[in-house]
Formats: C-alpha cells, structure tokens, sequence
C-alpha cells in the first residue's frame, strides 16, 4: 500500500492527477480498474509530455537556424567586403592587407559574440516558455 | 709579479660574473635572443679572426637563412617560430630595442619604403600555402582567400630574404648599422616581412578561434537540446526505474509500452542523443522485457 501511495507521490503527474488517483486507490483499493486509471494517466501525461517536447526542439531549431541564417550572411557580407577591398592590392601591400584583415577579423569577432548572445536569448526563451 | 696576476684574474672573474648575472637578467626578461645572438657573434669572431663587425653581419645572415629554411619546411604557421624569434632578437642587438617596432613603421613609410615587385603566387605556391595549413591544423584548412593571402605573405618573405642575401647595399658592407642607416628601404623591407609574418600569426590565431567556434556552436545546441530532454523526461524516467524497482511493472504494462514509444519518438528530435532520453530508453526497454519473461 505504502509502495502505491509513494509511486503516485512520485510520479510525474499532475498534483490534480494525483489527488485523483489517491482518493480513488483509498476508495477501492488496487484493483484493476485503479491500474486501468493509473496506466491511462500515465499514458496522457506522457503524451503531453511528448507533444510539448517536439514543440519545444521545434521552436528552438527554428530560432537556431534564423539566428545561423543572420550570422552567415552577415559573415558572407564581411567577406564581400574584404574580396573588393583586397582585389586591389598587390602581395607587396603588406601594410595596407594587414590592416584589412585585422578589420575583418574584428568584425567576425563582432558577429560571433552576436551570434552567441543571440543563442543565449532563444535558449533561455525556449526553455522559460517550456517550464511555462 | 704573482699579485698582479692574481689580480688580474680576479678582475676577469668578477667581470665574467657581472657579465652571467648580465645575461640570465635579459632572458628573465625575454631578451634570450640577444644574448644568443651576442655570445654566437663572439664565438664567430674567435674561431673566424674576423671582427665583432663582421662577425655580427655573419650571423645575422644565418639568423635570415635560418627562418628562410623554416619556410621552406613549412613551418611559416608555428606561432612560435624560434627562428622568428631569433630573427627579431638579432635586429634588436643590432639597432635597438625597438628596432623591429620602428621597421614594422618604416614599411607603412611612403618616405622610407619602396615597392617590391612580386607575382602573385602560381598554382603551385598556392598549393604549398593548403599543405601548411593542413598539416598544422590536422588537415582543416581556413577558407580560400586566407591560404592565397598565406601563399602572398610567404612569397613577400623569402622576397625579402633574397634581397639580404643578394642587394649590393647589403653585400658590400660589413657593418650592418650603417647599412640600415644609409639605406632605411632596406630596414622598411625587413619591416614587410616582420608584418606578413604578424598576418600569419593573426591568420593562425583565427583559425584557431574559428574552429573553437564551430566546436562551441555544436556543443551549445546539444546542450540546449540535452537540457530541454531533462526537463520534459527526468522525471518519467526515475518514475519508471522507482517503478521497475520498487513495484511490480507487470502492472503498467501500457504505460511502459507508451513511454517505450514516446521516448523513442523524442530521441529522433534531438539528433545528438540526450543522456536522460538515453537511459529512459534503456530503463523501459528493461522493463518491457521483464514483461515479456
């Protein structure tokens, strides 16, 4: 008996489903209807659980994947950037190369850090929206 | 007579003590490649009878061959490069302190420096430029643009370092100082090949950081992923180990089969394979076989 009661104080389901099942296993003891009711709200809870999971991967993948999409166009217009800027010069403007790569580089740096924020913000969003 | 030679060598102990003390202070310092480079011009001088002069010249040239050949074995990339180091620890033994500071300035001096005239690198040089990059990075190689610039920055180099072997300004005379002095063009071009080397070592150095931000982007994501499968299947998961254990599983047989399903429905949405999801797998596909038993 002892053994039901903490494997329904234990369970992952809801406080209300709980109370429920309590009441229920008080009433009639662990007979198989109990079980039938016990499996069930277990087997919806899971579903819950499943269907809010995927929601949650989605909703994470898509702001991941338009977060990847800003960052590497962003990059790819850096690197634009540079190609005309070091179309110009010759292997002997080694000054005037450094100094352009040295921009470009802090600027992929820039765009990193963006990125990484950007990636903390959907993450916490995500997950403060799943505990929700 | 013997005071006097006692005293005599007394003095030179004194003055080879001061001159040890002298020389452990700079490489405490980081100045090890002056030191190496005073004591090989010494020994250069002694063993050739020629003078501190020439002798300076000499190994300064050996100090060009030697990073010369370092280029050639490919070693352009190691970020620490001795025969770099030697090199600029040469050209502040000779000029100054700040000599390789004041060349790296002279080289952006329209009034000081000169063009070089240098090709840009054939197919070949651009495919020796790949193979460094690919064996010092385990073969990863940055985008096209940084291998062509790393063919460019090499070819400028050893441009540079023929120059100081063949440049009659630079053959003819002995004492190097006066070299510099009387033609800075030739400083401002060693000042070229200090910046393409600085160039390689900002490539070098981004590279690195760029694969440590590939590595990073990956982890973070299976991270996030690992920590929503904790959220949402933890507790299942215990409930369903406490359950195996404690009681009979007989008794959620549906449950188990549901969870069993769910869970491996969640492990394709996280394709890096959560831990939590991984045991939940695990723990109910156990239970489903004591079932079966």
């Amino acid at each position: 008996m002892t053994d039901i009661l903490s494997l329904i104080a234990s369970s992952f389901l809801s406080e209300k489903d709980k109370e429920a099942l309590k009441s229920l296993f008080q009433s009639r003891e662990a007979d198989e209807a109990f079980f039938r009711t016990f499996n069930k709200l277990l087997i919806d809870e899971l579903g819950r659980r499943g269907k809010e999971f995927q929601m949650s991967v989605e909703a994470f993948d898509r702001r991941s994947l338009e977060i990847e999409k800003q960052y590497h166009i962003k990059i790819e217009e850096l690197e634009k950037e540079l190609d005309h800027a070091l179309a110009g010069l010759t292997p002997d403007d080694v000054v005037k190369k450094s100094e352009l790569w040295k921009a470009y580089y802090v600027a992929v740096d820039a765009a990193r850090t963006k990125y990484e924020e950007a990636m903390r913000r959907a993450t916490s969003e995500v997950i403060k929206q799943a505990m929700s | 007579m013997a005071f006097r030679s006692a005293k005599y060598a007394a003095k030179k102990i004194g003055e080879k003590a001061g001159e040890f003390t002298k020389e452990t202070g700079e490489r405490m310092i980081g100045r090890g490649a002056e030191v190496r480079f005073r004591k090989e011009v010494k020994k250069y001088a002694r063993e050739n009878g020629v003078s501190v002069i020439q002798a300076e010249k000499a190994v300064f040239e050996d100090r060009v061959d030697t990073m010369d050949q370092a280029i050639l074995r490919g070693e352009t990339l190691c970020e620490k490069l001795s025969a770099f180091r030697e090199f600029q620890g040469a050209l502040r033994e000779i000029l100054g302190r700040d000599a390789p500071e004041q060349l790296r300035k002279d080289a952006a001096n329209p009034a000081v420096c000169r063009a070089l005239v240098i090709p840009s690198p054939n197919r070949d040089e651009i495919k020796e430029s790949l193979d460094i990059w690919k064996k010092e990075f385990s073969g990863r190689v940055p985008n096209n643009r940084v291998v062509q610039d790393t063919a460019e920055q090499i070819k400028l180099m050893r441009a540079v370092f023929d120059e100081v072997r063949t440049d009659p300004a630079f053959v003819g005379p002995d004492n190097l100082r006066d070299i510099f002095t009387t033609h800075p063009e030739l400083g401002a071009d060693i000042g070229k090949s200090l910046i393409a080397k600085d160039t390689l070592e900002i490539h070098e150095r981004m590279f690195t950081r760029a694969l440590a931000f590939e590595r990073s982007r990956e982890v973070f994501i299976r991270t996030t992923k690992d920590a929503l499968a904790n959220m949402f299947w933890r507790a299942p998961v215990d409930w369903f180990v406490a359950s195996a254990k404690a009681f009979v599983p007989f008794r959620f047989t549906s449950a188990f089969k549901f969870g069993y399903q769910t869970m491996r429905l969640a492990v394709r949405e996280v394709w890096s394979g959560s831990r939590i999801l991984a045991r939940g797998l695990e723990v109910t596909a156990r239970g489903l076989n004591t079932l079966r038993h």
